[in-house]
This record gives C-alpha cells, structure tokens and sequence, in this order.
C-alpha cells in the first residue's frame, strides 16, 4: 500500500517555528498489521524541533525520513514524526566552499533536491544511494552503503560537520576531527535516535556534468564478479548487479558497472547546453504491479535468465544520468518496503566470508524463496561509528518478495552466518532481524548506547527498529 | 512489534484454554515471541493454558485473573498488560461451554453467566485492548466466533447466542480500527473439532483448531493484501455457501 495521507491541515508558523498542526497521519511501514499510523509533526527552525523534541509524546519521537518510503528506524507507530521544512529544507544548498570543496545543506533537502542544485553549481555529492526523495538527514542517520568509490567508501567519510538538536534540546555542532569524535560517529548512521540533524557540511566533488558514462561487463562467475570491483580506480564508482537466476558454479554471475563523471565534451552535442541539469525523469518510474508479480515467480527467473543472455556481454561509455546509476534501484524497481509485498535483506560480510552471498542465493532457491533482485558492492576498510561496519568486504543488498513461509528460518539462519562472519546487517534497511544477535554483529554497541543516553537522557527519540531490537 | 516476516513479539489472549486460541499461540509462537499475557475468570483453566503456552517456549507467560462481570477492573488489566511492553496480537476466545447432555436445560442464571462471560466480558476487554492497540499504532485484534447456526450441533445455546453476538459486534470494532494502522480479524467458525465436542459425529463441515490456526498465521503474515480488517469464515466451503456470512 503506498504512502497515504488522510488529512493535511496546516496552520501558520508560530513564533518558535514549529508548525502546530500538522496532523498528517501517514500510512507507511513495514507492519504485518498492515499499515502503521504516523503523525507527523512539521519543524521549519531549531526552535521549533527543539520544541517538538522537549514535549515528545510517551512513544517518543522519529525523524521522518522524508517522501521516500520508510522502513523501521524512521516509523514510529503510535508516536511522532518530525519532518524538517521551511528553513530547514530550503534552500538546500545554504553556501559552498570552492576553496574547501565543502557545501553547507539544509538536513530537510531532499537528496533529489540537493543533487539538483549542486549540479546547477557545477558540483555532486560524492556518495549517493537509496531513494532520492529522502531527506539528507535521513542520509546521514541511515548511513547505507552506495556503489563503491575509493575517495569516499562511506557517507560518514564525506561529513565534514553535523548540527543536530539532541534529545535534551540543546544544538551541538559535531566534527569528525573534534577531539572526541565518538558523538559525531555515533550520529553517522545511528538511526536517527540520538538527535534531529538540522545541517550537514559536505565534502562534493566538482563534475562538469550531471551524466555519468557507464562500463557494463558481464562475469560468468562470481569470482570474476569480486575481481572486477576490486580492480577500480579512484574516481570511478563500482557495482554489480548479480544474475540471481542463475545456478551451479554460475551462481553470483552477474553485470559489473563502473561509471565516471562524464565531461561535458564526452556528451552528444544535443546535451551539452544542458549538461549540468538534473535528469529526475527516473524518479517516476516504479514497476507495475503486473509486472512485479511476474518478477516473483519461476516464469519471472526465465525471463530474467534470458534478458540476462541477451544483453550484450560488454557495453563501454554508456551515458547515464546521475540518478539513474545511484538511484536505480530504489526509483526503477517497485517500492522495498514490506508493505509492498517486497522487503530487503541488505548485509556486509568481510572479504574472506564473501561466499556467504552466494550461500545465500543457493540457499534460497533450495528452499523456495525467490530473489528478485540483488546488488554487490565493494567496502573498504574506513572509519565508522559503532553502528556502522568498517571494515573491508562486500555489501550485498538483496531484495525479496515476501510470502515464502520459509522465508522467516532462511533469513535467521543467515543472520547467524552473517554474525559468525563478523558481518552485520545493515540497520537502516533492516524490518526484522533478532535483537540477539544484534550485539554480536555491532561489538561496540554497549559504547553506542552510552552515548545516546548522554544525547538523549529522556529517550525522546523511539521508533519502530528501537523497540524492535532494544536499541 | 511485528516484524517484516510476520513475526510477533507480545500477545494477549483472552480465553486461552480455548483450543482455537492455544493452537493459534502455538502457530504464533517463534524466537520473537517474548511475552504472553493470559486472561481469563476461572483459576484452574488458566494454569493450565499457561502450562501449554509456556510449553510452546514462550519465556515469559503472565496469567491475570479477571471477575467477571466487572468491566473497569477488566479495562485496566488490559492497560497494565499493554504498560509492560507492545503487544501485537489480541485474541479474543470465549471458552466454549457444552450442553451436558441433550434434555438438560439451563437455568435463566447460568444462561445470564455464559451471556456474560462469553459476550459481555469478551467485548469490554475487546473495546479495551481495541483502544490500546490504536494508541499504540499497529497491532491485530482476532475476534473468534461463529454463528448461532453452530446450536443444532450440540453446543450450549446460549453460548451459540454470545458467539453470534460477538460476530456481529466485532464489525463495529472494524470499524473503530479503520484507518488507525490496526487490524480486525473476525474469525466466524463452524464447530470445531476440539476435545469438548469429542463425542460429536465428525462432520465435514468441521474444521480443527489447527486449521482455524494457519488462516489467523496467514493473516499475521505481511503481505500486500494483508492491510485491511478481514472476515475469515471457516471452512472455506462454508463460506462459499453462504456468502452472508462474510461479514
């Protein structure tokens, strides 16, 4: 069921920025009762979440993740949702630092909206992912892993400042070179229970523009798939999209996509006057429902093995607009969340556990779980908070269409595996995994809890994963 | 919170000696499930449900004994039980009473109890769990009952007319729930086929607590129709001849 708003009543600005009654109940979530209600509550300036966050109802607060649809940590049934507008979104770009190559956003720009306006300036944010109607907000506290670039293997790597209202209503301005970081890493990718980020400063990169030229080489193995993204070079992007029909020792076979900026000479002279303009036409096109449902069964896995034969083994310099390469697939395939029928099982395994993604495949389709669709990605080794993975290995992001009454022991005994591995699964994607082995894949997650009871004293910040893992 | 999979991590069951509800907690019951809260009036029925449930490896069972008849105490034994942690399937199941035997007829006062415990009792704390449930934004109410076509074959009559009852008071519920992210189930039921009724004839028509069990699982499960209040009428063949009971 997609997002659904069942009243948009708003009022004028109040002195303190808070717009009182936004009574939006949004539909969205990931619940097996179906839908989950959220009311939302619109903040336009600190004062204002700094209200909303002192007078947080009994079920606690979120941070809205914005348009996109949301997953766990950013629902909160029962509870509130902030989202960030007027001078907190726009504009979304408040001033770049051409010396620095450093931009100022605002945390309740879309990622869509912050793409565009770079662009038009001559510059992109460095490490894209997911859907780009979230916020960038959203962003930072989901932290997932987009395709692989040796300069910035993580988003936490492009912050260059976080200010965020904590739970206690006090604005902190965090840096990852402070003296004591742990706060500013904690934020990176902590789920958006330690405060609401209300800035990001971020490193960009300049392009001259908004098209990227794509390299697609097919691997009729797994271990070629692993070798060609690990043979990147530095301003490239990397990924794989693996053929999850296939089996055997063919299984893990799959198309690997290296892009870079394309220069505005590389492009047709068509596009060239418009070489910096965001092509958002991507953004539209989700899947039709017949279409999806023909993905979920056998007859969808031969018509995947055949387009998979038929598409050309090698293709070079490709154009692609920028969205289409980072936004794929959160804009071309349905929606993933569980209301949709579809969730995603999206993990990190170490380079020498890297066989556990193949297991993976066979093993679902030993035990009748389809896979509709599945991305490799290559991690190096970086710094992260303690819920984050930073350690060198591979992404693996896995979508599957729910329904398989096998599904729920598959998925466990692979968070085992994963655990064992030293893996994680990725939290901001994730609507089901066991608190239990929650610590054994986050080992610093005792200092992680420490620090959100200093960020937030009162627990003003819940959602749907926090009750769902203890978090 | 229920998770992606269908998962549930606390329930509420009132009636749990009822086999619809024990074979449903069993169908339930997975490595998320952390807490049952039982309920009922009658002391010995509920050890014994908490014996079973706790054998299904639920770790942490909490009986409450209700009086019957007594709706505020009732209503906030439902909002202590809510207090503790999130619950996310309710179920509501009236024991079933039997007739003793075919010439024996009830006296008005043991008509008036069964009323009582099995209509009455079961929609207050209904109404209440109803009420949290909302407050807490997501969740499922299942609603057993059946309807009073159920009295020719062998069940006390009175309790037919509490379940009949029940059946059709549970859609004002629905409707309560309707755009609040919880969901009503209504399970309208022929005579099942549960050690109570041992003595009966089988019939076809009859389904069995495990049946009645894996359409509430299928139910809980997430998928993309499993968003909207639903009536499940068993056995399916029932359904098919008698559309009216539908809703």
């Amino acid at each position: 069921m997609p997002s659904t708003r069942t009243s948009s009543a708003r009022l004028p600005t109040t002195d303190h920025g808070r717009i009182r009654v936004v009574e939006d109940t949004v539909m969205a979530g990931s619940s097996a009762s179906g839908c989950r209600t959220v009311a939302t509550d619109s903040a336009a300036t600190v004062a204002g979440v700094r209200d909303q966050i002192l007078n947080a109802p009994k079920r606690g607060l979120v941070l809205s993740e914005g348009n996109g649809q949301g997953y766990g940590w950013s629902t909160n049934a029962g509870g509130r949702a902030i989202r960030l507008v007027g001078p907190l979104a726009a504009p979304a770009v408040e001033w770049i630092d051409w010396d620095r190559q450093t931009a100022r956003i605002s945390a309740g720009a879309t990622v869509a909206g912050v793409s565009e306006t770079l662009l038009a300036e001559g510059w992109c944010l460095p490490s894209l992912v997911g859907n780009p109607q979230r916020t960038i907000a959203a962003m930072v506290s989901g932290a997932l892993v987009g395709p692989h670039q040796l300069r910035h293997p993580s988003i936490g790597q492009a912050i260059r400042a976080i200010e965020l209202v904590d739970g206690s209503g006090e604005l902190r301005r965090l840096e990852p070179t402070d003296s004591d970081s742990r706060g500013f890493w904690a934020v990176v990718g902590g789920v958006g229970l330690l405060g609401v980020p209300t800035a990001v400063e971020l490193a960009i990169r300049p392009v001259s523009s908004s098209w990227l030229l794509v390299d697609s080489v097919q691997y009729d193995s797994f271990d070629g798939v692993v070798d060609a993204l690990c043979n990147e070079t530095a301003d490239r992007y990397g990924t794989a999209v693996l053929d999850v029909s296939a089996r055997g020792s063919r299984t893990g076979r799959g198309t690997v996509r290296h892009a870079r900026h394309a220069r505005v000479n590389e492009l047709p002279p068509t596009r060239q006057h418009v070489a910096l303009a965001y092509n958002a036409s991507a953004d539209g096109g989700r899947s039709s429902q017949p279409i999806q449902a023909i993905q979920r069964t056998r007859v969808g896995r031969l018509l995947a093995e055949a387009r998979y034969r038929a598409s050309a083994p090698r293709t070079d310099n490709e154009l692609a607009p920028l969205a289409e390469f980072f936004h794929r697939a959160a804009i071309a395939g349905p929606s993933n969340t569980p209301d949709w029928g579809w969730i995603k099982y999206d993990f990190c395994v170490p380079t020498d556990a890297r066989e556990l993604v193949t297991d993976f495949i066979r093993a679902a389709s030993t035990v009748g779980v389809p896979i509709s669709a599945a991305q490799l990605t290559r991690v190096d080794s970086h710094q992260a908070g303690p819920l984050g993975w930073p350690s060198s290995g591979f992404a693996a992001s896995i979508r599957l269409p729910l329904g398989a009454s096998s599904m729920p022991t598959l998925l466990d005994t692979f968070d085992e595996r994963i655990a064992e591995a030293r893996g994680c699964i990725q939290l901001a994607t994730d609507t089901r995994m066991r608190p239990d082995v929650l610590a054994q894949m986050y080992p610093r997650l005792a200092e992680w809890h420490s620090l959100r009871a200093e960020f937030d004293p009162h627990s003003s910040f819940n959602s749907d994963l926090a009750r769902r893992l203890a978090l | 919170m229920i998770d992606s999979v269908g998962n549930i991590s606390g329930l509420l069951a009132l009636g749990p000696n009822n086999p619809l509800a024990l074979a449903t907690i069993d169908r339930l019951a997975g490595p998320r499930l952390k807490q049952a809260v039982l309920l009922d009036f009658d002391a010995v029925r509920l050890s014994r449900a908490a014996e079973r449930v706790s054998q299904f490896g639920v770790p942490d069972v909490i009986t409450e004994l209700y009086h019957p008849d007594d709706a505020p105490p009732q209503v906030e034994l439902v909002s202590t039980a809510f207090d503790r942690r999130d619950i996310d399937v309710v179920l509501i199941a009236a024991t079933p009473t039997t007739k003793v035997s075919s010439d024996q007829v009830p006296t008005a006062a043991e008509v008036c109890e069964t009323i009582r415990t099995s209509l009455i009792d079961s929609m207050t704390i209904a109404e209440a769990a109803l009420d949290q449930l909302i407050a807490q934004g997501h969740g499922i109410l299942v609603v057993f009952s059946h309807s009073g076509l159920a009295n020719s074959l062998g069940l006390d009559r009175a309790y037919c007319a509490a379940m009949a009852g029940l059946g059709t008071l549970t859609s004002t519920l629905a409707q309560r729930a309707e755009g609040t992210g919880v969901r009503v189930i209504s399970v309208r039921i022929t005579p099942v086929a549960d050690p109570n009724a041992s003595g009966e004839a089988h019939s076809s028509a009859w389904v069995r607590p495990v049946d009645v069990a894996s359409a509430v699982g299928a139910e809980v499960r997430t998928t993309r129709r499993n968003i909207r209040n639903a009536t499940l009428t068993l056995p399916k063949s029932w359904r098919r001849m008698m559309p009216s009971q539908r809703n």
